[in-house]
């Protein structure tokens, strides 16, 4: 009886938050002086949306924003976990290379977007650069981190049955840092789209970032909603496709239980 | 093969010794220790905590170098033939087992068995068809697909004795197996395992902190002194197999229970 009321209100409240959200938003767009310029009511928002999706042109925009986005984060996967793992593996590498890769780290990588888009051009390269050395570092440190921090016991086994170092490699500190590797995957899928986005505004002739600044100049700021709601709709799916990915990968993990 | 044995033992650990080196001086945990066995023997080495049972067993294992001494399997060397052919022949045909079942989650139950198998290079329907056969032998058929999560304490130990005999080991070195199961899967595993060993007719080499179960298990019982270690006293066990755990109620077994038990009290304190 208690645990059905709990229940209940576990869904009826998030959506009692949501409507007294809209409903002020509403009120307050409706009955005071502000602009539909500055803010548009939520309705016209919803129509903004809907039109924006059935529109051919706004879908190769998406589509654009998608592939830089995949683009810049599997580059940044392989590199991270090649990277990361090689470290892990060979301490010499660490030392010759992770000060410049933390120093590098250091700076807002957002800032060298002008620079990549001087070295590669308006087009979808430059994009996948950035949204790829964006995603880079958490994939990077985190395959570096878990594969060092593998099991001294599991290692031990490993050793007991004289498994040479690649096999150790791929049959045990590979599959045991996968989880971890996937968290640092979660974090840079998100920073993959902040990529392309920035990419887009600065230099850019198609995509979202791209669409979002064409319709604050044409002051469509309704519009320029629906672009913002199609961005978050996407970072949604991108962020269950890792989810996703965690299911399928490491099954036996803790971690792909308590997703979501 | 094993014919040989009465001549040679099939385990010999010969004036074993280690002494850790470290920047705050050096410590000697193991002073001296001298086992043999032959082959199919069960010796069973029981030591008070801190006294280098495990530093022995991965001595004995090729997993830590000692700093004197040497241990033959087989007649073959562990440690002095470093580099000679037969180094590698003296361990390839040892395994172990630990203290934890230490099975990999993203393996299934047979994978995990099928290990030491697929590390030497077996083919697939080799390894898994060995692996069917080992877990029938553990008593584990029908969860050959099954996740090791799924498996309780006892049946995930059972997993990981199997796995150690996955390459049809001449010496098995068990490190407590059976430490973190509780009173009663304990006895039980100890059944088990003493079915299993006569049924693989490996020689087997098993550390313990419990007098009872080296006893219960043991042909011999290898007492061993606080660090630095050597050997303290060695006990025949004439029960007869296969032991029962009525039998830990008989004179004789509560006998040499109480001998041990006055053995490892006449320490120096």
């Amino acid at each position: 009886m208690k645990r059905n009321s709990e229940t209940i209100l576990r869904i009826v409240l998030p959506l009692a938050t949501l409507a007294l959200f809209f409903g002020a938003w509403s009120y307050y767009v409706h009955g005071a002086t502000i602009s539909p310029f500055i803010l548009p009511p939520p309705e016209k928002i919803g129509r903004a949306f809907l039109t924006q999706i059935a529109d051919p042109g706004v879908w190769r925009h998406i589509q654009v924003t998608l592939t830089e986005t995949l683009g810049g984060f599997f580059s940044a996967l392989i590199a991270g976990i090649t990277l990361g793992a090689l470290m892990a593996k060979l301490p010499p590498v660490e030392w010759a290379f992770k000060p410049f890769i933390i120093a590098l780290q250091l700076i807002p990588k957002v800032a060298l977007a002008p620079l990549f888009i001087l070295w590669f051009g308006f087009g979808l390269e430059s994009k996948i650069v950035i949204s790829g050395v964006l995603a880079f570092f958490p994939i990077f440190a985190n395959t570096l981190v878990a594969i060092k921090s593998t099991d001294a016991g599991d290692r031990e086994v490993f050793a007991s049955m004289r498994a040479t170092p690649l096999q150790s490699f791929l049959l045990l500190e590979l599959p045991s840092a996968l989880p971890v590797i996937l968290t640092g995957a979660e974090v840079a899928i998100v920073l993959a789209i902040i990529g392309a986005i920035v990419g887009e505004f600065i230099g850019g002739n198609a995509g979202l970032g791209y669409l979002a600044v064409v319709r604050l100049q044409e002051l469509q700021v309704d519009q320029l909603f629906g672009v913002i709601l199609i961005l978050a709709l996407i970072g949604l799916l991108l962020y269950g496709g890792v989810a996703v990915l965690r299911r399928i990968l490491v099954p036996w993990h803790q971690s792909a239980a308590t997703q979501m | 093969m094993r014919a040989q044995s009465e001549l040679q033992p099939e385990l010999l650990v010969d004036n074993i010794g280690k002494t850790f080196e470290s920047a705050a001086g050096s410590v000697k945990a193991i002073d001296r220790i001298d086992i043999s066995a032959k082959a199919g023997e069960f010796i069973s080495v029981l030591g008070p905590s801190g006294c280098g049972k495990t530093t022995l067993l991965r001595m004995i294992g090729g997993l830590e170098r000692p700093t004197q001494g040497d241990v033959s399997i087989g007649g073959h060397s562990v440690w002095k033939s470093r580099g000679d052919k037969t180094a590698g022949e003296a361990v390839r045909s040892l395994a172990f087992a630990f203290q934890d079942s230490r099975l990999f989650p993203w393996f299934s139950i047979e994978d995990n068995i099928a290990l030491p198998l697929r590390l030497r290079g077996e083919p697939k329907d080799k390894r898994l068809a060995r692996a069917r056969e080992l877990c029938a032998l553990v008593g584990l058929q029908g969860f050959e697909k099954a996740q090791p999560r799924q498996l309780s304490g006892g049946m995930r130990q059972r997993v990981s004795l199997a796995r150690a005999l996955a390459i049809d080991p001449r010496l098995v070195l068990l490190d407590e197996p059976f430490g973190a199961l509780d009173a009663m899967t304990r006895d039980q595993m100890n059944l088990e395992l003493q079915r299993i060993c006569k049924a693989t007719g490996a020689t087997v080499l098993l550390i313990t902190h419990s007098i009872a179960e080296a006893v219960f298990l043991g042909d011999k019982v290898v007492v061993l002194s606080p660090r630095p270690s050597h050997v303290h006293a060695v006990h025949e066990v004439h029960l007869p197999r296969p032991r029962t755990i009525a039998m830990q109620e008989t004179p004789e077994f509560q006998n040499l229970v109480r001998a041990i038990r006055s053995d490892i009290a006449g320490y120096p304190a």
